[in-house]
């Protein structure tokens, strides 16, 4: 509402009159005067009051001022909020796993987060003010130069650089930097994230190692999950089986190895991985790029961080040309084995006919004895008492052929012994029959049967003893072989004129060990100051034997030079037999020679105390 | 009575008594003779007087070994001396396998010597 009043005056003091009539406009209402037009036409003048009820106005004032109160909290409210959220912000910025920084438009440091401090090794503070490139190496500042222009334009930019820390270390890191815009849309910073990769980086290069290593192993490596499904293979697992990568990564092992097979050999074993347990077999396997190879097969049970068994880590391995070569070995050890038990069951059936032969041979040779022992009885045993007259009287003809049928007999009785007793001895059948005996005595009538014969040669033969009388125990018939045979061997080589000696004496350290056992005993329980061997020696003025010679002279079947063998008779017996039976009885027996001047025979026994057997 | 050493000779080899049978007597023995151990017990029980024995190891009958067995059991035969005599090589070996107690022994063929050297074991030289 408004109240419009004109007046016309034609002076000032018209308004004066009016002025009573301005105060009684509040009795009228609550007006105000709003504007008085004042329009001059000459003298008079035209004023226009122009009233506006008073009540509208102050209610329209305060309006107004509400309404500037309002917003004066408003932007209160506001800059409480921003303030706020900066600090809110700021507190994000330095709490950020990352550091942070933002840069002025020319690349010096505005602000930066306290992690971001820390990466490099300073002080919040310490950066503030120093160009960015402070803080890069060499070659990242030219990445630097090449990379600031893209952010003027407006572009986010990434990159790996590195930088250098307080300490002078190089860090790698991965910078995300943002172009920051005022309100005037003008470039006016850069804000930019600070990832320490320099950790991540050693891995990766570790992680190319061992990734190098799994593909150029040998070894088909492959990842299974509990799934039964590859999350991993390497190239030669790829290539045994010629397949892509992606033909194998997320397809089940039944799949590729075939459900007969994934069941028969795979799946029990995975499953005990599974459980836990490294597992490790050996198996032929087909492949189609390799065909059918024996490959060593080895389940790792692989746990997660939180220590759960995600799966298996499988490591095969070709054995093929060892397995080939174990079966190889396996084949010629049983051929050999086969021919071993071959060659055991021919020599034991071998074995059986020898000793069949032998048996066979003894009881012929037991026989054979008696049975040309007998018959001799009858020629020695009758031509002795005949010879000698005591079958009635002889004539000294008769009484030479009679003598000469006797020491044939005897002759003959001597080979027939040496035969047997060579092979009893050989077949270890000879055994002593110990007797006790003057060894005096033996010496004696052993030199009395060659008597004649030396005379004959004009050999002169002697006995040089220590003692009148030597009672000893051993196998007389043995030992009267063994000087039998040194004497008859002494004068069959030595030539007429010359001499035998036979000495005997006796001496305490000559003897040897006897093989008897129970010789032995009574050995040991013999006094030590009683003589402990005897000593038998037999010298000729023969023809000697060579010193290359001497080391056959006691074996079987040798006797010294053909010649000789045509011109002394003897089967080459008697030495062999000889050293058997001195060994028997635990002695030795050895020879002393020079070649053309003689031989000695020396032999030696333990003497014993008592009869052993009987 | 006749003092001379009586001997019993069994054997059942004619030819080996007669040689015993020979050599003894010409020694001055008076010799009995018997075929095989059957008959040398006979005598033996009849007339057990005897210095000496002297038998073959292998006979018919009874053997050698036998023979002395028995020999050795009676109070009236124990302690004749007895001379085992053998054609057998490995006689050494049949008498201890037959724990044989003889007091010596003649290999056959026989000597005068070995006889001589027996005969002086036992006692009769």
């Amino acid at each position: 509402m408004m109240i419009i009043i004109i007046s016309i005056f034609f002076a000032e003091a018209g308004i004066m009159l009016l002025l009573p009539f301005f105060h009684a406009l509040p009795l009228i209402g609550e007006v105000i005067l709003d504007s008085v037009i004042l329009i001059a036409v000459m003298a008079p003048m035209l004023y226009i009051f122009v009233f506006r009820p008073l009540r509208s106005r102050i209610h329209e004032v305060s309006r107004i001022n509400k309404d500037l109160n309002a917003e004066i909290d408003e932007h209160k409210l506001a800059e409480e909020a921003l303030k706020r959220s900066e600090e809110r912000y700021r507190l994000l910025f330095d709490l950020l796993p990352y550091g942070g920084e933002a840069l002025d438009r020319e690349g010096f440091v505005v602000d930066c987060s306290i992690k971001n401090a820390e990466l490099l090794g300073y002080d919040r503070a310490e950066m503030i003010g120093k160009k960015i490139t402070e803080f890069l190496s060499s070659e990242s500042k030219l990445v630097f130069q090449e990379k600031f222009p893209l952010l003027r334009q407006g572009r986010t930019v990434q990159a790996v650089v590195s930088m250098v820390r307080k300490d002078k270390r190089f860090i790698d890191v991965e910078r995300t930097a943002r172009p920051l815009f005022d309100s005037e849309e003008k470039f006016s910073g850069v804000l930019a994230l600070n990832v320490d990769i320099t950790e991540r980086k050693k891995m990766e290069e570790e992680l190319k190692k061992y990734e190098h290593i799994v593909s150029s192993s040998d070894e088909h490596m492959s990842f299974i999950d509990r799934n039964y499904v590859y999350q991993a293979v390497n190239d030669t697992y790829l290539k045994a089986h010629n397949k892509k990568r992606d033909e194998i990564i997320g397809h089940s092992v039944a799949d590729l190895l075939t459900k007969e097979v994934f069941e028969e050999f795979v799946k029990k074993r995975l499953d005990r991985c599974f459980g836990g347990e490294t597992v490790n077999y050996e198996e032929w396997f087909n492949f189609p790029a390799l065909g059918r190879r024996y490959m060593d097969v080895e389940y790792y049970p692989f746990r997660d961080i939180k220590g759960i068994i995600a799966g298996a880590a499988v490591v095969v391995r070709d054995i093929t040309e060892r397995k080939e070569m174990e079966l190889e070995l396996k084949k010629a050890n049983e051929e050999l084995e086969e021919r071993v038990k071959e060659r055991t069951t021919e020599l034991e059936k071998k074995t059986i006919q020898a000793e069949a032969a032998n048996r066979a041979k003894s009881e012929f040779l037991a026989n054979m004895s008696h049975e040309l022992r007998t018959p001799l009885n009858a020629i020695i045993g009758f031509s002795e008492v005949i010879k000698d007259g005591m079958a009635g009287p002889v004539t000294d003809e008769q009484k030479e052929y009679l003598k000469d049928i006797w020491e044939s007999g005897k002759h003959l009785l001597r080979h027939i012994n040496n035969v047997i007793e060579v092979s009893g001895i050989d077949y270890g059948m000879a055994k002593l029959a110990i007797t006790e005996f003057d060894i005096s005595d033996l010496i004696k009538s052993s030199l009395a049967v060659f008597t004649e014969r030396a005379i004959k040669h004009n050999i002169k033969i002697s006995q040089e003893t220590e003692f009148e009388e030597c009672m000893i125990f051993a196998d007389m018939v043995k030992i009267q072989n063994v000087i039998h045979h040194l004497i008859g061997n002494a004068l069959k080589f030595t030539p007429d004129g010359g001499s035998v000696r036979v000495q005997a004496r006796l001496t305490r350290d000559e003897g040897r060990e006897t093989k008897d056992e129970k010789a032995s005993i009574v050995l040991a329980s013999e006094a030590s100051d009683r003589p402990s061997s005897i000593v038998i020696s037999v010298a000729d003025t023969g023809i000697g034997i060579a010193p290359e010679d001497m080391g056959k002279l006691f074996q079987p079947f040798q006797q010294l030079e053909q010649t000789l063998t045509k011109r002394y008779e003897g089967a080459g017996l008697g030495l062999s037999l000889c050293k058997n039976f001195v060994d028997l009885h635990g002695g030795r027996i050895w020879a002393e020679s020079e070649a053309g001047k003689g031989s000695r025979f020396v032999f030696a026994i333990p003497t014993r105390r008592e009869k052993i057997n009987g | 009575m006749d003092d001379r050493k009586r001997v019993l000779i069994v054997d059942d080899d004619s030819r080996s008594r007669r040689i015993f049978e020979i050599n003894l007597t010409s020694m001055g023995y008076e010799v009995v003779m018997a075929n095989n151990g059957e008959e040398a017990v006979e005598i033996l029980a009849g007339d057990p007087y005897f210095d000496l024995v002297i038998t073959d190891v292998a006979m018919p009958y009874l053997t050698g070994f036998e023979l002395s067995k028995k020999l050795k059991e009676y109070t009236e035969t124990k302690d004749i001396p007895i001379i085992a005599t053998s054609a057998f090589h490995d006689w050494h070996k049949a008498i201890e396998e037959h724990e044989l107690i003889v007091d010596g022994f003649i290999p056959k063929p026989i000597e005068r010597d070995t006889l001589l050297r027996e005969l002086k074991k036992v006692g009769l030289i």
